[in-house]
C-alpha cells in the first residue's frame, strides 16, 4: 500500500438540504412538492443507497426508498437532520434488502467480477481500483459498511450515526476502527 | 494489524481520523510518529484506507432515467420498462399459486393479471403501473422456495404470467424457469425422454448430470441436451434463439447435417436458417444466475466453481458428462464433491476434486502438460548395411561387422536392432564387456519386450559363461522372466537360473529350479542335462 505523507481529511459530500417550505408542501400532498424533493434528493439518495448496496438493483432501490420517504414524511418531526432521516430510511432498506436477499447479494458479491462497471473510469487502474473498493465494502459487514460509508465517504459525525442507527455513540467509534481495520485486510493492495 | 498492544499510542491513529484526539495529544502523537515505525505504519495504513474510500466517494452512481424513476415514483406514465426481472421476481411465488390452479384437473382459470402489490398510502398518488414496492424478497426463503411445484402436468400449455417467472421442475434434476409472458408445453416421450415445446416467450433451463434425456423443440428447431444450461426464447417474427451456457447441444435438423454446439455460444434460427454463431448475451448470463437462485431442483445453497485451464480452452468433463471449453462456471448445491476432468489434445489429462461451498466461487485453474514428444521414429539403415553386416559374421568377419556396424550407430545411436547386432559381433570378436554394455543398453531403450528378453538373455550369458558373476547373471534372468514370463526364451531362461543357483552353491534352490524346469518342459531341449544335474545333486544329499 503507498506510503502516506500527511493527515488526509475525509470526504464531505454536500449535505442534503431541503428547505422546510417544501417539505411542509409535501406534507400537504403537493404533488409538484413530491416532485421537487424527488429531484432535489435523488443524487443524495442515489448516492448513499449505491455506497451501501452496490449497483445491482439500484433504480428499484431508489423508488422503494423515494416511496417510503414520502409515505413517511408525516412523521418527520425535524428534529435530527433531514440527510440523517433520510439516510435512515436508505440504511434499513439496504439492510433489508441485505437480510432478505442474502443469498443473491451474496451471489451478487462473490459474482462482482462480472458487474457491470459502475461509472466509466478515466483510465482502467482507477477503474478497477473503484471495483475493488466496491467488492471490499460489499464484503464487509453491513454494520462495519454502514459505518464506514457514513463516516468516510458520506461525511456524517459520529454523533449523527449513531441517533440514525440508534446505537450508542461508542459503538459507532468501535464498530469505525474494526471497519477500517477490515476493509484494509480485506483490500487487495497492489504487490510492491 | 494493529500497532503492539504495549504502545501507549496504539489508538491514536484511529482517534486521529476520528478527530477525536485533542490537539495537545496530537502534537505528542507526531513526534512519537517519527520514532515509532509500528505506528507510522499504522496511521500509513489507515490513511490510505481513507483516500481509497475517499477517491470512491467522489465517483457518482451510475446514471438511472431521471424521467423514467420519476415516473415511477410519482406516477406518470413510465418512459421506459425497468430491468424486467425485479417486478419478475417479486412475485413469482403468487404466479407459482396461479400455476397450481392452471394445473389442477377442472381448475378456473385466474384473470391474467395478479393481484396489483399494495400501493403506498396518501399522500402519495397511487403509481399507475405495477409498482415495485411489493416484492418483499420472500421467494429467497428456504420455506418459500420448497413451495414451489414438484411436478406439471404433461400435455398442457403452461404460460407464465405478465409479471412473474415460474420455477418448474419437469423431471428429477430438470429446473425450467419460464420469464414473464413465456409459453410452453412439455411432453413425456416414449422413451421417457422429457420434451420441452418452447410457443414463446424465454425460458432458462438446467440438466443436471443424471437427468432423463430433454429435447427442446422451437420453431423448425429441435435441439438435444448434453448436461446443458442453456436459454432459449423464441420471438413474434419466429426467430429461434439458443444461448448455451454451459455443456452441449445436439441439434436435430432434417433439413441440413446435425451438429453439435458446444458452450459458451449462441445461436439463431430464422425463417429455417440457421445464423452465425456469436457469444452468448449478458442477458441471457443474467437470466441463467438468477434461474439459479428460483431453482427448485438444486437444494441448499448454492454455489460455483469457475474452472479455467491452461492452455485456455481444454474440455471439461464432470462425470460422463462434457461441460464445455474452459473457462466455464460449475453451479451445484453446497458440499457437493465433483470431480473434474479437463482435456486437451496432445495433454495429459489434469483432475482435480472440488467441494463446493455455498455462495462461493471458487476458481480451479488446471494446467494440462504437453505429452512426452515422442522419440522420432530412427530412421531404419539401409538393409543392405545390416544383411552386409550379417554377412560377414556369418563368414566368422566379426571384426569387419563390428567397424561396418559402430560406423552405421554413430549416425543412428537409436536403432535398437543395429545395437543389438553390433553388441553380437563384439561378443563373437571376443571383447564381451563392449557387447555386455551394448546388451544393457538395448535393455535399457528397446520398446519391443522380445528384444528386451534377447538383449537380457544374451547379457546374462555373458555374465555367467564369460565374466563368471553368477549373481548379477541370476539378477539378469530373474528380471527377464518378469518382464517376459511368457517370452520365446523362457525355457532357456528356466534352465540357466538352476546353472546361476549351481555356481552360487545355493543347491537347494537348484534342485527347486531343475525341478520347475522338468515340470515344465519335460521334454525341453535341456531336460536331459536337468535330469542328470538333479540324479547328480541328489547323491549329493540335495533333493
Amino acid at each position: 500500500m503507498p506510503g502516506m505523507t500527511g493527515f488526509l481529511p475525509r470526504a464531505t459530500p454536500p449535505r442534503l438540504s431541503v428547505p422546510d417550505e417544501l417539505l411542509g408542501r409535501c406534507r400537504a400532498g403537493d404533488r409538484d412538492a413530491f416532485r421537487e424533493l424527488f429531484h432535489i434528493a435523488l443524487p443524495h439518495v442515489r448516492r448513499i443507497l449505491y455506497r451501501l448496496s452496490g449497483p445491482v438493483d439500484l433504480d428499484d432501490l431508489t423508488q422503494q426508498a423515494f416511496l417510503e420517504i414520502f409515505r413517511s414524511l408525516g412523521r418527520y418531526q425535524g428534529r435530527g437532520a433531514f440527510s440523517s432521516w433520510v439516510f435512515g430510511i436508505c440504511l434499513r432498506l439496504s439492510k433489508k434488502r441485505a437480510r432478505g436477499l442474502g443469498r443473491f447479494l451474496r451471489f451478487r458479491e462473490r459474482l462482482a467480477d462480472a458487474l457491470e462497471p459502475a461509472q466509466p473510469a478515466a483510465d482502467p487502474e482507477s477503474l478497477e481500483r473503484a471495483r475493488a473498493v466496491e467488492r471490499t465494502l460489499a464484503r464487509l459487514p453491513f454494520e462495519q459498511r454502514t459505518v464506514l460509508v457514513m463516516f468516510e465517504m458520506e461525511g456524517h459525525g459520529g454523533g449523527e450515526i449513531a441517533e440514525a442507527l440508534g446505537i450508542p455513540e461508542a459503538t459507532v467509534w468501535t464498530r469505525l476502527h474494526r471497519a477500517r481495520h477490515h476493509f484494509a485486510r480485506l483490500f487487495p493492495w497492489p504487490q510492491k | 494489524m494493529a500497532p503492539k498492544v504495549n504502545c501507549r499510542f496504539s489508538e491514536h491513529a484511529q482517534l486521529l481520523l476520528d478527530g477525536r484526539l485533542p490537539a495537545e495529544q496530537e502534537h505528542e502523537f507526531r513526534l512519537h510518529l517519527e520514532e515509532c515505525p509500528t505506528c507510522r505504519g499504522e496511521l500509513s495504513r489507515l490513511e490510505s484506507v481513507r483516500k481509497l474510500l475517499c477517491d470512491a466517494a467522489s465517483a457518482p452512481p451510475p446514471p438511472c432515467d431521471r424521467q423514467a424513476l420519476e415516473a415511477a415514483v410519482l406516477g406518470s406514465p413510465p418512459a421506459r420498462r425497468f430491468r424486467w426481472w425485479i417486478p419478475a421476481l417479486g412475485t413469482a411465488m403468487a404466479a407459482a399459486a396461479m400455476l397450481l390452479w392452471f394445473l389442477l384437473p377442472g381448475g378456473v382459470r385466474p384473470p391474467a393479471l395478479p393481484e396489483p402489490p399494495p400501493i403506498p398510502q396518501a399522500p402519495i398518488p397511487a403509481p399507475a403501473r405495477q409498482a415495485l414496492v411489493s416484492y418483499s424478497g420472500s421467494f429467497m426463503e428456504p420455506a418459500a422456495a420448497e413451495q414451489t411445484l414438484p411436478a406439471v402436468a404433461f400435455g398442457e400449455e403452461i404460460q407464465a404470467g405478465p409479471v412473474a417467472p415460474l420455477a418448474l421442475r419437469p423431471a428429477e434434476r430438470i429446473s425450467l424457469v419460464l420469464w414473464p409472458g413465456a409459453r410452453i408445453r412439455l411432453q413425456e416421450r416414449p422413451d421417457r425422454s422429457i420434451e420441452l415445446q418452447l410457443l414463446s416467450g424465454e425460458c432458462t433451463l438446467r440438466r443436471l448430470p443424471g437427468a432423463v434425456p430433454l429435447r427442446i423443440q422451437t420453431g423448425a428447431v429441435a435441439l438435444w441436451t448434453v448436461g446443458t444450461v442453456l436459454h432459449v426464447s423464441m420471438d413474434a417474427q419466429g426467430t429461434a434463439t439458443a444461448e448455451l451456457l454451459e455443456g452441449e447441444l445436439q441439434e436435430e435438423d432434417e433439413t441440413s447435417s446435425a451438429r453439435r454446439l458446444t458452450a459458451p455460444v449462441a445461436t439463431s434460427w430464422s425463417a429455417g436458417r440457421r445464423q452465425p454463431d456469436r457469444a452468448p448475451s449478458s442477458r441471457a448470463a443474467e437470466a441463467v444466475r438468477f434461474s439459479k437462485i428460483l431453482d427448485p431442483a438444486t437444494p441448499g445453497e448454492l454455489g460455483w466453481v469457475q474452472v479455467s485451464s491452461s492452455p485456455p480452452g481444454a474440455e471439461v468433463w464432470l462425470e460422463d458428462n462434457r461441460l464445455g471449453l474452459a473457462p466455464v462456471l460449475i453451479s451445484r448445491s453446497d458440499g457437493e464433491a465433483l470431480e473434474l476432468r479437463l482435456r486437451a489434445e496432445g495433454r495429459r489429462e489434469a483432475r482435480a476434486h472440488v467441494r463446493i461451498e455455498g455462495g462461493r466461487v471458487l476458481r480451479q485453474h488446471l494446467t494440462l502438460e504437453p505429452l512426452p514428444e515422442p522419440p522420432p521414429p530412427a530412421p531404419r539403415p539401409p538393409e543392405d548395411a545390416l544383411a552386409r553386416a550379417r554377412t560377414l559374421l556369418a563368414a566368422h568377419e566379426a571384426e569387419a561387422a563390428v567397424a561396418l556396424l559402430e560406423g552405421r550407430l554413430r549416425s543412428r545411436p537409436g536403432d535398437v536392432e543395429l545395437r543389438l547386432l553390433l553388441a553380437d559381433a563384439l561378443r563373437l570378436s571376443r571383447r564381451p564387456e563392449q557387447a555386455l554394455d551394448h546388451y544393457r543398453q538395448v535393455a535399457r531403450t528397446s520398446r519391443d519386450p522380445h528384444v528386451l528378453e534377447v538383449a537380457l538373455f544374451e547379457a546374462s550369458r555373458i555374465e555367467l559363461d564369460v565374466l563368471n558373476q553368477p549373481a548379477r547373471a541370476l539378477e539378469t534372468l530373474l528380471a527377464a522372466r518378469r518382464i517376459l514370463p511368457q517370452g520365446l526364451l523362457r525355457q532357456e531362461v528356466a534352465f540357466r537360473l538352476a546353472e546361476c543357483y549351481l555356481k552360487l552353491s545355493d543347491f537347494g534352490r537348484a534342485v527347486r529350479a531343475l525341478q520347475d524346469y522338468l515340470r515344465l518342459y519335460p521334454q525341453g531341449t535341456r531336460a536331459a542335462e536337468a535330469q542328470r544335474l538333479l540324479s547328480d545333486l541328489a547323491e549329493k544329499g540335495w533333493r
